[in-house]
């Protein structure tokens, strides 16, 4: 079974790149912990000095939080802003690592330090996968165009909402009709860039239509791998929440611990991105 | 579908003094017959109805409301007001809603259709047409009575404010000519409004109701006849003294449930009807519990149920905007498929309209001027009930390690919302729809949860039942309320209810500042002599016990413009608690405090008897900041965005 070779292969090389692990988690702290100041200073000003937050490192208060949500109207303004904005900065920033991982994979001289290397791929294919990402639009529009016509559908086939059950139904539908969308496209972008990493190509557009017709020529192979590396994905979600919820997070030791476990499920998220890109990049000569 | 009519008269004329010696004044007596017509979702309908002049002025008038013609058209007021919205779900305009009146005449005389006139007695809307008029001939003396024959044609638009259809399911209200209430000398009619809800006199109702034989009917009342006809629809008649409103609803899709419910302290019998829509049979279970709850709770918190049935309605899939309404001895309730059970809307609507068969049905509150007397009141009663049988935190959500409470749910409306309106107001003179829900709803119901904490449970208790008791079956106003209140807990209540009824400004006291400053030995000139501070000892000399004083600082301030009394409980290093009490009038006090330990928090209002403070946090100050609490809750949140990022870039 090819997949399950490719499927080995992406996360033994995930396996085998600790520092590149190190270096996706890196980037998401950095990201992230700017909001962490923003929110203290939010939370500390509204309710920081009342006893009302006494409590709150045992159990949720809804009072607190509806105080802190009412009496924090601007800061939460900025805050808000502030997660808006990195967002879309981390979406330019993920363009740039998904060089560096590329870059990294297909790099043969192992004696070559690893960072040099990491930022090299990542400034090098920075402008042609900021292309792919606008050309995918070819992608995204006619996507759209048949989840509005799979919603019609349904609604033409569900008229009458006092069959609920049905709503419901098609609603889950709908949903998981789009996610399935995205995460094709998503996968497309993935061999595309793959593809113009490997044979550093400059034809973009070409690498694009390429994997197009690699994904839909493959597409029970494609989609399996995918799914089974989305898998992985879950179960370490899963694991996370378990270990969570064996302590209560009620003293600063306890707290830190729960941050050290979160960092860590962070980590396996940088891991799973680049199992992703090994597998998917042996799968083209595989599958 | 006539004969009826002679007999009923006879009833009402030969038993006349027993039917008055009800629970009530009986002031209406409505006979109708309505007939519904699913393929044009109308109902035809008589009227015949007696009215008691009751006042010491004869009347050459009758006022009606004519409730469907708010759906008429885009230029009524109710319209006008709501724009084609109400709570969220829209107008179909394929589907206006309308009552047309044929003819009204004086039972064996005068025909009285030439008269009708459409008045607009709140805004002067011309096209306004929920409120008619009608000349009288001869005016109706004092305490007699006038019995006039209306027909009728009841157009339901497609349900989005209360009543209307969706399908095949029907929720038939506010369906036919209405009489208003005589008061004061005047007519007290108002046009219906997108805020507003009813206010009408007790009586007797005898409807017959014919419908399709396929369609589930229930109704206000008893069921006293059922009988089938030769055109395949069947007649249900339903009896009812005592109400002032009757509404029924219609649905192939029903299912139907009954359960006697009884309960010996207080003494009552009543039967459970529980009409629920197939695709939410599964809920009935949870419908049922709400509504046994209900029925104990209000029972022996305020008097036994009275009536012989009570009706849930479940609406259609798709007819939600029927839901969450309440009528006599009949209300709708809320659901959708597959409600996780820690979502506790069905509970909610099923107590909470319930409820309002108390303070709406059986105390007639004018909903149009004085809503809290109903809404309020019954959130009070709501937010006790829910409270009681689902947890103090966790009664309106319990899901996913998320709580909700009902006092949290309701402090939510009003701390975060803008202060325009008071309580105390006509209905449709908020400045909008959510200003009139958070004043005359959770406010008010706050309010009345503040009172509580304030004069204690028992007291609270006793003005309930005082008030439910004395102003039952009758139409008492805000002052009647204050006014039992205070006989009963005996004391001058004004300072409190003038303050949260009629003025729309907030309570918020708050620790504002919180000092421990140490006292140093004594340093500078002192009766006109020099003193230092001692030297430290020398080494081996015997330390001289010298224990830390502090001038220890509380500042309590006052934000909003009412005023209450307030305890204060301030804690010190060394455990000890000290408890201070202040009228609360001025900006601010500050308490002081020489001691040789450290004060180390104070909170004001530290049983939270304050419901109705806008500001909890602000209540409470400690020395030194929590920093585990805010590390733990800013870790939380940064943890949750480090998550979203590995998703958008995965």
């Amino acid at each position: 079974m090819n997949i399950f070779k490719c499927f080995g292969k992406g996360t033994k090389e995930a396996t085998l790149r600790p520092k590149m692990v190190f270096f996706l988690w890196l980037f998401n702290v950095l990201f992230a912990a700017l909001t962490y100041f923003l929110f203290a200073a939010a939370f500390g000003g509204a309710l920081g000095t009342s006893a009302i937050v006494r409590d709150l490192v045992r159990k949720t208060d809804m009072n607190a939080v509806i105080e802190f949500l009412t009496s924090g109207g601007v800061v939460l303004g900025e805050l808000a802003t502030a997660v808006i904005i990195l967002s879309i900065l981390y979406v330019f920033m993920s363009i740039f690592l998904y060089g560096g991982i590329l870059h990294s994979l297909v790099h043969k001289n192992d004696q070559e330090r690893f960072a040099p290397i990491f930022f090299a791929g990542g400034g090098k294919f920075y402008g042609r996968f900021f292309r792919l990402t606008l050309y995918s639009l070819v992608l995204w529009i006619p996507a759209g165009v048949i989840f509005v016509i799979f919603d019609n559908l349904l609604k033409a086939i569900h008229r009458d909402p006092s069959h609920e059950q049905l709503t419901v139904i098609f609603t889950i539908g709908k949903v998981l009709f789009a996610l399935f969308l995205i995460f094709l496209i998503k996968m497309i972008m993935d061999y595309a860039r793959i593809k113009i990493a490997g044979q550093d190509s400059r034809e973009v557009f070409q690498a694009l239509l390429g994997s197009v017709k690699f994904v839909f020529g493959k597409l029970g192979r494609t989609l399996a791998l995918y799914y089974l590396l989305g898998l992985v994905g879950w179960a370490a979600f899963l694991i996370y929440k378990v270990l969570n919820a064996t302590f209560v997070q009620s003293s600063m030791g306890t707290i830190l611990l729960g941050f050290f476990l979160a960092q860590v499920f962070i980590a396996s998220r940088g891991w799973l991105k680049i199992a992703y890109q090994a597998a998917q990049g042996k799968a083209i000569d595989l599958i | 579908m006539r004969k009826s009519t002679p007999v009923f008269l006879a009833i009402i004329v030969f038993l006349g003094p027993a039917l008055f010696a009800g629970l009530s004044r009986q002031i209406v007596t409505y006979d109708l017959k309505a007939r519904l017509v699913p393929e044009e979702k109308k109902i035809e309908g008589r009227e015949v109805l007696t009215w008691l002049n009751d006042s010491d002025m004869p009347v050459s008038e009758l006022q009606f409301h004519l409730y469907l013609n708010a759906f008429k058209n885009n230029r009524t007021t109710f319209m006008k007001e709501s724009g084609g919205s109400h709570r969220g779900f829209k107008l179909d305009k394929e589907n206006w809603g309308f009552i047309t009146v044929k003819n009204i005449r004086i039972q064996d005389g005068a025909d009285l259709t030439p008269s009708m006139t459409f008045i607009q007695p709140d805004d002067g809307n011309s096209d306004d047409q929920t409120v008619m008029k009608v000349g009288l001939p001869t005016p109706v003396k004092p305490r007699e009575k006038i019995t006039v024959a209306i027909e009728f044609t009841s157009k339901m638009p497609k349900v989005f404010a209360r009543s209307g259809f969706v399908g095949d399911f029907f929720m038939v209200g506010q369906w036919f000519p209405k009489i208003g209430v005589f008061q004061d000398g005047a007519w007290n009619c108002h046009q219906y409004h997108s805020t507003t809800e009813f206010f009408a006199d007790f009586g007797v109702f005898k409807v017959d109701i014919t419908a399709p034989e396929r369609f589930v009917v229930g109704a206000t009342g008893k069921r006293i006849a059922e009988k089938k006809n030769a055109d395949g629809t069947k007649t249900y008649t339903h009896y009812q003294e005592d109400v002032h409103d009757f509404a029924w609803t219609a649905c192939p899709d029903f299912i139907e449930f009954k359960e006697k419910y009884t309960l010996d302290d207080p003494r009552l019998e009543t039967e459970m009807i529980l009409l629920v829509h197939r695709a939410h049979v599964k809920q009935k279970d949870r419908y049922a519990q709400a509504l046994r709850n209900g029925l104990e709770f209000y029972s022996k918190s305020y008097g036994a149920y009275p009536y012989e049935t009570i009706t849930l309605v479940d609406p259609a899939p798709g007819a939600m905007a029927a839901g969450g309404m309440e009528y006599p001895t009949l209300f709708t309730a809320d659901t959708i498929t597959w409600l996780p059970k820690g979502v506790r809307l069905p509970e909610m609507v099923t107590i909470h309209e319930f409820g309002h068969g108390y303070w709406y049905g059986m105390v007639g509150s004018n909903e149009f001027e004085e809503a809290w007397l109903d809404e309020g009141i019954n959130t009070y009663s709501e937010i006790k009930a829910m409270t009681k049988y689902y947890g103090e935190d966790r009664s309106m959500l319990d899901i996913g390690g998320i709580k909700v409470g009902s006092v949290a749910y309701n402090r939510l409306a009003v701390i975060g919302s803008g202060r325009f309106d008071p309580i105390v107001k006509n209905s449709w003179q908020y400045i909008s729809e959510g200003s009139y829900a958070l004043n005359v709803y959770s406010k008010a119901g706050l309010m009345l949860l503040t009172l509580e904490r304030w004069l204690g449970e028992d007291v609270m208790s006793r003005i309930m039942k005082a008030y439910f008791e004395k102003w039952k079956f009758r139409h008492p106003t805000t002052k009647d309320f204050v006014q039992v209140a205070e006989e009963v807990s005996g004391t001058d209540l004004s300072w409190f209810f003038n303050q949260v009824l009629t003025s729309p400004d907030k309570l918020d006291y708050a620790i504002s500042n919180l000092k421990a400053v140490e006292i140093g030995e004594e340093d500078g000139i002192f009766d006109g002599q020099t003193n230092e501070p001692k030297k430290e000892a020398k080494a081996g000399d015997k330390p001289k016990p010298a224990p830390k004083m502090y001038r220890n600082e509380v500042t309590v301030a006052r934000y909003g413009e009412w005023v209450f009394p307030q305890d204060i409980l301030i804690v010190f290093e060394n455990g000890e608690k000290v408890r201070q009490t202040w009228d609360g009038k001025d900006r601010w006090t500050r308490f002081v405090y020489t001691k040789n330990t450290k004060v180390v928090s104070a909170e004001v209002d530290p049983e939270h008897k304050m419901v109705l403070d806008a500001n909890y946090a602000n209540n409470s100050r400690v020395l030194e900041l929590k920093r585990p609490a805010v590390v733990k809750a800013a870790l939380g949140f940064m943890k949750w965005f480090q998550g979203l990022l590995s998703l958008i870039s995965l």
